[in-house]
């Protein structure tokens, strides 16, 4: 007589067991999967779909031509309009104006970038806040858009 | 080994990107959901071979009119020239939905005393921007290095991840399929940058991603496209006459934690030794 | 030299990611490679003295194996797309060997058990009615050959898996230290040291349980603990402490010494934020005393009585237990605290008591195990009450 039967029998589940999870795996694996690389192929379109927010200073000046001219003359020709307002996309899309774009008039926004700081390169135009106001009535100082009495931020030297 | 590149592949794609010049943008998501739903699977023999087939032969997979292989991107920053405004970090959160708390890039300042103490500090990552109080004694130089993904050609990321979900595109941008990142947290471990965050709303690995669905429309990468002071590059190293990989080339330019010989794609100009 | 403040840290690292449950992870993986190394010093080896825990290390092996997967699931962000890491395994990450290691390891020890127990699996199902004659039936997978040749041919077939098994159990473990040894990011982390250390602190885990469990059981069945087993196995606890102890110092050392760029933050980490968990807890506490009351143990076995033996046995291997969870804390946890900026720590980790990866559910997972094993008795017994002796085991 066979004693080796129970054996067998696990040899056999263990096969079968073996051969299920290898045609199992085959249905799971994604349809573009190694297609390039050990990645779904696909996922970089999941990415281009993404929608895009900001729309670049080209996209601001196809409606708004004279602010676009009068920054591209002054200092903050290299400053991005949707840096200082919003992205393009929280105000229009490429057919039509969806919402209003907003105007930060705060001189935290200014200072952002001229806030005298040690680590800022010197070639870069600074100021220590209550120095640069000191000559102006104190009442005026203390707005929050005092830098727009005297500065147009589209073309920033004095107005 | 199942996964290699096969030649059917090969040849699939030249007529693939043939196929999808006249594809428009507008279309092209349709085009994809039809495109991938007409591809069929057909599994040859043991578990080796994948070949596409459908009724559109060639069709765009994933996307239409852009060939990854035809790019391979580069990134220069200039630390000499940045003034620690935070518009790059402002404009990566809007344009990519960065969670709160977390980010994608971000702004480290450094200001390092005669006696060659350090110190640095990124508050919100350079978002609000920096505390003017905040100064040392005697302070002899002080920096901005702006940080993000290194888009590292070896990164450890990559080879960490144990489920191919992190990965590396043919045009050199480092990527997480958000759709099988199983969220371990793994490669956030691996990366040696902080480049990476688990994504508390997504529950999945979430990191730079070069603004990939504007580059992949020709568009620049948002923060480079804020930068006010140019601090920022972007370039392709397979196009012609790139801006980018010619200062690569030609200047003394460094990565960060080289010794960890992740090979970087993200190159600094003007790095000091202090910058971890 | 540069001076450094250490409070700066990358924004992205202000929290530790990797929670408890990252800790129970390879604390009961560990236990799993111990309790089977124990086993296997009896089936393969021929420690006869280890008789007495030769089923009970095979089957609590099985029982934290059967749970090891649920602190992972606990802890990912999607654990409904875990089979990922079956379905599309990324041979370069030492994380997705896990589906593979884990399946081999289970299938070969589920295997030896089936084979250890099939003489009692066949006397149940004959034994019993309805249900349960089913259920033992199939188990049995329908051949009720209990014939000498059948089960010498078992016997032979224990050694081949229980041999098998030992490479396994040390990959199975040296996996999971590897996991953290070939993150390059991280200088705690990053030594090739890092899966022997796991290793040797997995088999002291291991053999600290089973001593444990023995003598519990024992107690708890009314039965004789055999002082000759408890001696045997404290013999190899001791030696595999003493392994443990000095490659984990052998690494502090080399760390401390070298002063490598790592030194400027893990100095000051182990001076502060681990001095509780790591000098006092694993290293005086959790690995000197459990030395000499061991080396009491071995060196003076004339000298002592079989309770005062199991006792100290008991006490040292309970000590053990807190050092190597201590390990796996202080390697987990503490490999987190420092940002990689390697110039701050990150904010102190504290498990929460509910919740997914909390205290509660960490209690919960390691007293499953304990569990299942009470369940895995009272069907099929460890230990014969009756003179019957067990089939595939009698050499
Ligand atoms: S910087 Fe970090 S996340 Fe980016 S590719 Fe390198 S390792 Fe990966
Ligand atoms: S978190 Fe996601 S992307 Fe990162 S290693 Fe894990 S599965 Fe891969």
């Amino acid at each position: 007589m066979d004693h080796t039967k129970h054996l067998w029998r696990v040899v056999l589940i263990l096969v079968l067991a073996g051969a299920g999870a290898i045609i199992g795996r085959h249905f799971l694996i994604p349809k573009s999967f190694g297609e390039q690389g050990f990645y779904r192929y696909d996922s970089l379109g999941d990415y281009m779909t993404q929608p895009v927010r900001h729309g670049g200073d080209a996209a601001c000046a196809a409606c708004h031509k004279d602010r676009a001219d009068a920054k591209a003359g002054g200092k903050h020709a290299t400053v991005s309009c949707e840096s200082c307002h919003a992205p393009m996309a929280s105000h229009a899309t490429t057919e039509a104006k969806t919402a209003d774009m907003p105007k930060n008039r705060d001189m935290t926004l200014c200072l952002w970038c001229h806030q005298k700081l040690r680590a800022r390169p010197e070639t870069m135009p600074q100021i220590e806040i209550s120095e640069h106001l000191a000559a102006l009535d104190p009442e005026d100082a203390k707005k929050a858009d005092v830098c727009f009495n005297c500065h147009d931020v589209h073309n920033p030297s004095m107005k | 080994m199942p996964y290699m590149k096969g030649e059917p592949m090969n040849d699939n794609k030249e007529m693939k990107s043939d196929a999808a010049l006249e594809v428009s943008r507008r279309d092209f998501l349709g085009t994809i959901a039809g495109a991938l739903s007409a591809v069929a699977l057909v599994i040859v023999a043991d578990d080796a071979v994948y070949i596409a087939s459908g009724a559109e032969p060639g069709a765009p997979l994933p996307a239409g009119g852009y060939d990854p292989d035809k790019h391979s991107y580069v990134y220069v920053i200039d630390i000499t020239k940045c003034i620690g405004c935070g518009s790059c970090v402002r404009a990566c959160k809007a344009e990519n939905n960065v969670p709160d708390l977390f980010f994608r890039t971000w702004i480290e300042r450094y200001m390092v005393s005669r006696s060659g103490e350090v110190s640095v500090d990124s508050p919100k990552g350079g978002y609000d921007g920096f505390d003017p109080s905040i100064t040392g004694d005697e302070i002899t130089k002080a920096f901005f290095v702006p940080k993000m993904c290194n888009h590292c050609s070896h990164s450890p990321c990559v080879q960490l991840c144990p489920v191919g979900a992190s990965y590396r595109s043919p045009d050199g941008v480092v990527l997480v399929d958000e759709k099988r990142c199983i969220g371990c947290g793994y490669c956030v471990q691996a990366c040696p940058y902080g480049s990476r965050f688990l994504n508390p709303e997504t529950k999945v690995a979430s990191k730079c991603t070069w603004c990939y669905h504007r580059i992949t429309k020709g568009m620049r990468p948002a923060c480079v496209e804020m930068c006010p002071r140019g601090v920022r590059k972007f370039g392709d190293a397979k196009a012609l006459h790139d801006e980018v990989s010619e200062i690569i080339a030609t200047k003394q330019v460094h990565v960060l934690k080289p010794e960890l010989l992740t090979e970087p794609n993200l190159h600094y100009l003007g790095l000091s030794m202090e910058v971890r | 030299m540069l001076q450094e403040s250490l409070n700066f840290v990358f924004p992205n690292d202000f929290h530790i990611m990797w929670s408890l449950m990252i800790v129970i992870y390879p604390y009961v993986t560990g236990i799993v490679a111990g309790a089977f190394i124990v086993s296997s010093l009896y089936h393969v080896f021929g420690r006869d003295e280890l008789k007495p825990v030769g089923r009970l290390s095979m089957v609590a092996s099985l029982a934290f194996l059967l749970i090891a997967t649920t602190p992972l699931l606990l802890h990912l962000g999607h654990p409904e797309r875990a089979l990922n890491i079956v379905i599309t395994p990324h041979f370069t990450s030492a994380m997705a060997a896990f589906g593979m290691i884990y399946t081999c390891y289970l299938t070969l020890l589920t295997l030896e058990i089936w084979l250890v127990y099939r003489k009692d699996i066949i006397m149940v199902a004959a034994r019993s009615r309805g249900i349960k004659r089913v259920i033992f039936s199939v188990l049995s997978l329908g051949v009720y050959d209990i014939s000498e040749e059948s089960l010498r041919i078992d016997h032979r077939a224990i050694i081949v898996l229980a041999s098998l098994g030992i490479p396994a159990a040390c990959i199975l473990h040296g996996y999971v230290g590897f996991m953290f040894g070939s993150v390059k990011a991280n200088a705690w982390w990053s030594t090739p040291l890092m899966p022997i250390i796991f290793l040797f602190s997995a088999v002291t885990s291991g053999i600290a349980m089973i001593i444990i469990l023995y003598q519990s059981l024992m107690r708890l069945s009314g039965q004789k603990i055999i002082g000759e087993c408890v001696q045997s196995l404290s013999r190899w606890l001791w030696l595999f402490t003493i392994m443990t102890v000095t490659l984990e110092m052998l690494e502090i050392i080399s760390l401390a010494y070298k002063k490598g760029e790592e030194w400027l933050v893990i100095g000051p980490l182990l001076g502060t934020k681990l001095a509780f968990p790591f000098i006092a807890v694993q290293v005086v506490f959790g690995s000197l005393i459990p030395i000499v009351l061991l080396a009491i143990v071995v060196l003076m076995k004339p000298f002592l009585t079989n309770p005062l033996r199991n006792t100290i046995a008991f006490v040292a291997s309970l000590i053990l237990l807190i050092q190597v969870f201590a390990m796996r804390w202080n390697v987990v946890i503490g490999g987190q605290i420092f940002s990689k900026s390697m110039r701050g720590f990150r904010d102190p980790y504290v498990p929460e008591l509910f919740g997914r990866e909390g205290a509660l559910a960490a209690i919960a997972i390691f007293i499953t195990p304990f569990v299942l094993l009470a369940i895995f008795n009272k069907f099929l017994p460890m230990y014969e009450t009756s003179d019957e002796p067990s089939g595939g085991e009698s050499a």
